[in-house]
């Protein structure tokens, strides 16, 4: 009896670290400026504009932005679309300058200036979670799977 | 027993219940309504609009401005070694020797033009031609006193233009290169700086130059995704390898080459390289015939990145065809009874970068070249062992110990036994 208490215990423990360690990852949102003629991208071409290759959607070039490296926005970001840790996403950039290819997608402080600058420069494209959303951006779906789906999985670190 | 058996069914099953998701019971159903809730209650809450204290331009982002970066990016690399060698047999000629050497100090200067047009320029700094032995066998002293410095030793130094040149997207598909470039060949020629090369050493194949390590011309290239698979290419239309082919095209004869590579998306990446042109070189003397031979190179490689796992292989063949039999033996030492002749070698190197101890990764790596000089030696062996550590991006410390061993039979220093250690810091700025 003793051992089937314990045993109940240890699996509920388990059960909630799982269960918070979902709870505290939020949803990130790719988004472009309201009105924007791109409404969805594959994963594929997510993960190609964001390590430097050329990505265009409509008439006009992406041009990616980054949440600053270590907040959970691009740790989740870079782990879930480019399948990096942060280590290997700083080996990846300087390589690739040695290289001589492009360099890295600008960082941005905050994800107000995320919200800002996607809303207003052309062509750019960035990540929120849900409540950083503005008004005068809009969601775009990954492989047309909406970020309100429940299989959506692209979440903060 | 019985106990612990069941605390590991009872386990099992609340973490199958975890992983599998079964049917949903009503409080799974009332949890998801829940968080759907959550979703729409954040949909349905007014959002605002993006902050206006925000300045775009203070940025460097104005809207009304470019539409791209268009700042200029200055950066580089740089490295530094310490090396021994020992060598067993003919170490008249391979003295003991070790000491630090200062290998590159290379800055580039990067600027897009428009979305569409980028430059980029890279230069080497070096410390040669000072203490080298010139063309005419003499060791070249640069140094000289600085009257504007109290008259002080001081040794000048090279720059050497590892490239420069000019980028156009035509479409998004074709890259249009012109200028002085890297070829695009293999894996190492490309990686090119020591903070991005695994070992220390560089393979035979490379250091012999089958294919040549720069062009001047036109480098055509572009990729294209089809499904999963991204399908690659180069053209290239150059001067060819000679001793000016950055200025003069000695022989007035084009050299043509090309690369297709495949990436595949589990981390395998295959390509094919080819090169032919002429090499004319400088004439002793004015009016005297230069050497010339017309060169094929074939070229294949693969690499494969999976989780820490790195393994990469280059094979690379040469074949120079001469005018005549006495212009071979002349180029090879007298070893060449024919008008062609070849060099080919292989090299694989394998390694795990583990997440510990500065991000380590053990390698190791094993290069066979077969020379078509045989005057000096015949073919050539080396294996490797060596530690990578990286503890920032920007950051390289490698330590490699190799053993050389020069085939026994012809050549001057056959069967020599060379081993060698190096310790390497290279940095990117």
């Amino acid at each position: 009896m003793k051992a089937i208490v314990t045993s109940i215990v240890i699996g509920l423990c388990l059960l909630a670290l799982v269960r918070t360690a979902d709870a505290d990852a939020k949803k990130l949102v790719v988004v472009v400026a309201k009105g924007s003629s791109v409404t969805n991208l594959s994963r594929e071409d997510l993960k190609r504009c964001f390590v430097g290759e050329s990505v265009s959607a409509g008439d006009r070039a992406l041009v990616p932005f980054n949440m600053p490296p270590g907040s959970p926005e691009r740790t989740g970001f870079d782990k879930v679309v480019l399948k990096m840790s942060p280590d290997e996403v700083g080996r990846f950039w300087v390589d690739r300058k040695v290289r001589g290819q492009s360099a890295a997608p600008r960082s941005l402080p905050t994800a107000a200036h995320v919200a800002k600058v996607a809303a207003k420069f052309p062509g750019a494209i960035s990540y929120l979670t849900a409540d950083q959303m503005t008004s005068d951006i809009q969601a775009v779906s990954v492989d047309g799977v909406s970020y309100t789906d429940a299989r959506y999985n692209i979440v903060t670190q | 027993m019985k106990g612990s058996m069941c605390s590991l069914f009872v386990v099992s099953a609340l973490a199958h219940h975890a992983v599998a998701q079964p049917a949903p019971t009503s409080d799974d159903l009332a949890k998801a309504a829940d968080a759907a809730a959550e979703i729409a209650a954040v949909q349905a809450t007014p959002l605002k609009t993006s902050s206006d204290d925000i300045d775009l331009s203070s940025l460097g982002l104005d809207p009304a401005g470019s539409a791209f970066d268009d700042k200029l990016n200055v950066y580089g690399y740089a490295d530094i070694a310490y090396r021994g060698s020992y060598a067993y047999r003919h170490r008249d000629i391979f003295p003991d020797q070790h000491g630090f050497a200062f290998g590159n100090l290379n800055i580039y200067a990067a600027k897009n033009l428009t979305q569409k047009a980028r430059a980029l320029a890279e230069v080497q700094y070096t410390f040669l031609p000072n203490g080298t032995a010139g063309a005419g066998g003499s060791t070249v002293n640069t140094t000289v006193r600085d009257p504007a410095n109290d008259q002080i030793p001081t040794k000048w130094g090279g720059v050497v233009i590892q490239r420069a040149y000019l980028e156009y997207d035509v479409t998004e598909y074709l890259t249009i290169r012109v200028g002085h470039w890297l070829t695009p060949y293999g894996i190492w020629n490309t990686d090119h700086g020591s903070p991005v090369i695994i070992t220390v050493s560089r393979p035979y194949i490379i250091d012999a130059g089958l294919f040549p390590e720069h062009q001047t011309g036109l480098d055509l290239f572009g990729s294209r995704h089809v499904s999963d698979v991204k399908l690659s290419y180069h053209v290239t239309v150059s001067n060819g390898r000679s001793e000016t082919e950055a200025q003069i095209d000695r022989d007035n004869k084009l050299a043509f080459g090309g690369r297709l590579e495949v990436e595949l998306p589990w981390g395998l990446r295959v390509g094919g390289s080819y090169y032919r042109g002429r090499y004319t070189g400088l004439a002793a003397t004015p009016g005297a015939a230069a050497l010339s031979y017309r060169e094929e190179s074939y070229g294949g490689d693969a690499q494969f990145e999976h989780d820490g796992l790195h393994v990469q292989s280059e094979v690379a063949t040469r074949r120079r065809h001469y005018a005549s039999v006495m212009d071979a033996a002349l180029d090879t030492g007298g070893t060449a009874t024919t008008t062609d002749t070849s060099d080919t070698g292989f090299y694989i190197l394998g390694g795990y970068r583990f997440n510990q101890l500065w991000n380590v990764m053990p390698f190791s790596y094993y290069q066979y070249f077969k020379e078509a000089n045989e005057s000096i030696f015949s073919s050539v062996t080396v294996g490797a062992l060596g530690l990578n550590f990286r503890p920032t991006g920007s950051m390289v410390f490698k330590l490699q110990f190799q053993r050389g061993k020069l085939a026994d039979g012809v050549g001057f220093v056959a069967g020599t036994i060379n081993y060698t250690y190096y310790a390497q810091a290279a940095w990117v700025f």
